[in-house]
């Protein structure tokens, strides 16, 4: 097939950059997003017609979201909404629905931009309501301006906790306290090398001083080793740890609370790059398994490029910069734009991907998790919440005949559920690991199985051919 | 028990709609989802879980956990945390059966 | 190389039959030892269906031997540690148009010469009856009581499990290399983990089972025939009976809705055309299933012989070596067991299995022409 469509999946910062600067090469863009709105969790949008009344620092990322929406609205690159990118089949064809119908998608070079999920934690309650991921309360308060408690406590690792922290006291949130899993002394190592990069550390200390100033107290070197709570949650039971995050026998301190909120950093969403046939690289501080790619953003299959944190977490900065050279690469690839002109962009996209590494650097030691975390696992925490699986028999199932996680989906039925292992992946291959004392990152894993994500039979039974997208064309499909 | 979930105050929200909530009139605003409407109305527990039973609500608010799935009339099972409320809307969060335990 | 181990019997293959014969082997007592490059139900035992089917198989004598297999399941689950979840009340064909039905009816008249058979053809309204949830739009449908399903990774996996506590040693992620014979005679089979001597081999092999049948000089006319699947999302108990390509789970209320038939060698991806038929199939014919979400897809090979009938016996040149391959591993699996292990330990087996033997494809063959069958030309015109 002659298209020549570079087809962007994800408009989160590094999809919509990548489609951005490949429609500013001249290439015929498609950008293709699963949700309602553009913007992904980082520019979490408000829903149209919504207006927030007083503006703050923080509502910056937000506006510079929306700008950036703006930009690619004014772009020409054509953008499809509300549409799920389901499957890959076969070379240079992806499989979308709008949930109505299926359909293909022809493309000459595919951005892969599907961001990152947040890392769930599992420790004794963490199934009781009210327990949420950090990312989740703050999507709720920030996409829909609703504080998910009046006593909340934050537990996690890092800044992007502090963040989550600030955007809910700024809404007006009561935070019982933040537990840090981090100690006092890395926390202050890493904070002198970042003194490097005073932009980021003014936005940490900004954030810093919003929860000092509401009083909140901050529980260094704390985890949270049990929820309580008779079908919500009541009341949190923290502990100090050492330096591998394993609990200090006799330093328990209780909180009584209506929410907790768990942040402990993200995991890429790999799911479509593995129906590709995509490579992957396992590395815990980018969040584990992840896309390989080259330094031009190609991954190991022909014609498909990563941007952004699919290809390791590195923070929202870092994956602009990305997903602009993904979209130039792809461009150049199609004949867009050559020679010098390419020369001088890659090379500025470099420059500034450079400087936003740094900082991602040091957050990456900020953040890195330590063993214990998943050692709060006792035999009867659920890991897979769909099917309701305890750890035990995850444990008895992993020493079965077949390692890995088909042997132990096969004989517990965990990650056989709705979230396609999405929540439990990473928790089951730890528990595998840990009881077969092997590497995480020698588990095997698991066959991907389309659909990516759940699709309706209707759906499905509904192929439409040639109801690919108009090029030119805005299409916001309303859910 | 009722929920400690409330609204942010400086934010104007779309008009108000009235929606039922398992033969309950519950008041949201459009744009709304349903889950954000379930929490401020003290619904905390959006389902039981399937083989124990045990209370579940929201989790990851991104519609990757399926833990908020709950029943709309004329449309299934949707999840809560992407699916916007509309005037009129049906929803049960009772709807969940728990089944048997299987291997 | 060094031998690891020594069996009265090596039994190649961790399905469904690999462990129902290992099973029935070690209850009569005799030191088994499975091997398998992958792992228990890793192949098409766990990639199935999960049918136990008898009414529609054909010709009539074929059917007699899935449903006497059918009735070996009670006695043989009731000796399991896992519920598989077994479901033996009946099932259904669903006829969409008045030929469909037509052929349903011929198909049901063919079955009749066994005196075993005691399937029928229904009315819609009978169907409707009986079945709950089906479209308006149908004609009818063939029935018989004798049909059912289970969960097959369930069954695998316990019977597996029930091999281990009769003494059976599972070696898992082990490669079968060669056999080794002398004289003729099977004395041990060689793999990438060392020799295992024996003086008999099963090849429970599915779709691997040529290449091993090669080793000993008799590649089998087995291929891979891909069937590709969908599962959705829980749903309330809706159907009563599985029909062939919808059956409802018993514990999850999940939808299991099938199947492809596809010649595409050892490929084990599913397509958009395959789901998109299967989905369009189900919606027609249980319209309530419309809202509910797949949730995963994915494809097994059925180890399908050329004639699409089982190969079950001794290969005549190579005393040792035995054969126990085809498709529906599933509903003849309890079969598999009884006969392998009458053949090997008392020389004969009561089940009617002449018609079976691997041999018979060869050019003096001792299998008469005429049980080369309809559907089996069939088959062979859709290749």
């Amino acid at each position: 097939m002659k298209d020549r469509r570079i087809v962007v999946v994800g408009g989160g910062p590094a999809g919509i950059a990548a489609g951005l600067e490949a429609a500013l090469a001249g290439a015929q863009v498609t950008l293709i997003e699963e949700r309602q709105d553009l913007g992904g969790q980082y520019y979490k949008q408000m829903p149209s017609g919504w207006t927030v009344g007083a503006r703050s620092r923080l509502d910056r990322q937000y506006e510079e979201g929306r700008e950036l929406i703006a930009q690619l609205r004014r772009s020409g690159v054509e953008v499809l909404t509300s549409t799920l990118v389901w499957s890959i089949f076969q070379d240079h064809t992806l499989a979308l629905t709008d949930g109505t119908a299926v359909w293909q998608c022809p493309y000459a070079k595919l951005i892969l931009a599907t961001g990152a999920g947040e890392l769930p934690v599992a420790l004794p309650g963490w199934t009781l309501p009210g327990v949420l991921t950090g990312g989740g309360a703050q999507s709720l308060a920030t996409g829909q301006g609703v504080l998910v408690g009046r006593r909340i406590l934050l537990a996690g690792v890092g800044p992007f906790q502090l963040r989550v922290a600030a955007q809910l006291i700024g809404a007006g949130a009561g935070i019982v306290a933040i537990l840090d899993a981090a100690n006092t002394w890395s926390t202050a190592r890493s904070a002198a090398r970042a003194l490097a990069h005073w932009k980021q550390v003014r936005q940490a200390l900004d954030y810093f001083a919003i929860v000092r100033r509401a009083g909140v107290r901050i529980f260094r070197g704390h985890l949270p080793t049990r929820i309580f709570g008779d079908g919500r949650v009541e009341r949190v039971v923290a502990s100090r740890v050492d330096d591998e995050w394993r609990p200090l026998p006799g330093t328990e301190v209780g909180f009584d609370v209506d929410a907790v909120c768990l942040t402990f950093g993200f995991v890429p969403s790999v799911e479509l790059a593995r129906l590709a046939g995509c490579r992957l690289d396992y590395r815990p501080d980018a969040g584990g398994w992840f896309v390989w790619h080259e330094a031009n953003q190609a991954t190991s299959v022909p014609d498909v490029l990563v941007a952004g944190e699919a290809g390791g977490v590195e923070g929202a900065a870092v994956a602009l910069e990305e997903g602009r050279l993904a979209g130039l690469e792809a461009a150049r690839q199609l004949g867009f734009v050559e020679g010098r002109r390419y020369r001088r962009r890659r090379g500025e996209i470099e420059q500034a991907l450079t400087r936003a590494r740094r900082p991602a650097r040091i957050l990456r030691d900020l953040t890195t998790i330590r063993p214990g975390l998943f050692e709060l696992i006792t035999d009867d925490t659920i890991v897979c919440r769909c099917e309701d699986v305890r750890a035990g028999d995850v444990f008895a199932a992993a020493k079965r005949w077949e390692p890995g996680l088909r042997g132990v989906k096969l004989w517990t039925r965990a990650g056989m559920g709705m979230c396609q292992s999405r929540i439990c992946g990473h928790l089951m291959s730890g528990l595998i690991a840990r009881s077969k004392r092997i590497p995480i990152d020698s588990v095997p894993l698991d066959t991907p199985r389309p659909p990516v994500k759940p699709v309706p039979l209707a759906a499905m039974a509904a192929p439409r051919d040639g109801g690919g997208p108009v090029l030119g064309a805005w299409h916001e499909r309303k859910a | 028990m009722s929920g400690g979930s409330v609204r942010i105050e400086r934010i104007r929200r779309g008009a108000p709609l009235q929606f039922e909530v398992d033969g309950v009139q519950v008041t949201a605003f459009e744009g709304e989802h349903i889950a954000a409407a379930l929490l401020v109305s003290g619904r905390m527990v959006l389902r039981r879980s399937q083989k124990l039973g045990e209370p579940r609500g929201l989790f990851c608010g991104i519609g990757l956990c399926f833990e908020c799935l709950v029943q709309v009339e004329g449309m299934g099972t949707v999840l809560a945390c992407q699916t916007p409320v509309r005037e009129g809307m049906r929803v049960s969060i009772t709807g969940a059966r728990p089944t048997g335990a299987s291997p | 190389m060094s031998t690891i181990l020594e069996a009265e019997v090596v039994v190649i293959g961790a399905g469904a039959v690999g462990n129902s014969i290992a099973y029935h082997l070690a209850k009569r007592g005799k030191a088994v030892v499975i091997v398998d490059r992958r792992a228990p139900a890793a192949e098409a035992s766990g990639a199935n269906f999960g049918l136990v089917w008898v009414h529609s198989k054909e010709p009539w004598y074929y059917m007699e031997l899935s449903l006497i297999s059918a009735r070996l399941y009670p006695p043989l689950v009731a000796e399991l540690d896992i519920d598989v979840e077994l479901r033996q009340d009946g099932g259904l064909v669903l006829c969409m148009t008045d030929e469909e039905y037509e052929k349903g009816e011929a198909m049901i008249a063919r079955q009749r010469q066994s005196p075993l058979f005691r399937g029928r053809m229904l009315s819609a309204r009978e169907v409707h009856e009986l079945q709950p949830g089906i479209t308006p739009e149908i004609v009818g449908a063939s029935w018989s009581p004798d049909d059912g399903d289970l969960n097959p990774i369930a069954y695998t996996l316990a019977l597996a499990r029930a091999c281990e506590r009769w003494g059976v040693r599972i070696l898992p992620g082990t490669t079968v290399t060669d056999i080794e014979r002398t004289d003729g005679r099977v004395t041990a089979v060689m793999t990438d983990r060392g020799r295992i001597a024996t003086p008999i081999v099963v090849n429970a092999a599915g779709v691997q089972a040529p290449k091993i049948g090669e080793m000993v000089g008799h590649p089998l006319p087995v291929e891979p025939s891909r069937g590709q699947e969908l599962i959705t999302e829980s749903a309330p108990p809706l159907l009563r009976y599985p029909m062939s390509g919808i059956r409802q789970m018993k514990t999850t209320g999940q939808f299991i809705l099938g199947f492809t038939d596809e010649w595409v060698g050892f490929d084990k991806r599913t397509t958009m055309a395959g789901m998109t038929k299967i989905a369009a199939n189900a919606v027609r014919k249980v319209p309530a299933v419309r809202h509910l979400r797949v949730i995963r897809s994915w494809a097994g090979l059925r180890p399908m012989p050329k004639d699409g009938l089982p190969l079950i016996g001794q290969l005549r040149e190579v005393p040792g070596f035995y054969v126990a391959v085809g498709h529906s591993g599933i509903t003849l699996s309890p079969m598999y067991g009884r006969a392998l292990s009458e053949l090997i330990c008392d020389g004969t087996t009561a089940l009617p299995i002449e018609p079976y033997h691997p041999c018979r494809f060869d050019p003096e063959g001792r299998i008469p022409e005429r049980r080369t069958t309809e559907a089996a030309a069939a088959r062979e015109e859709k290749r």
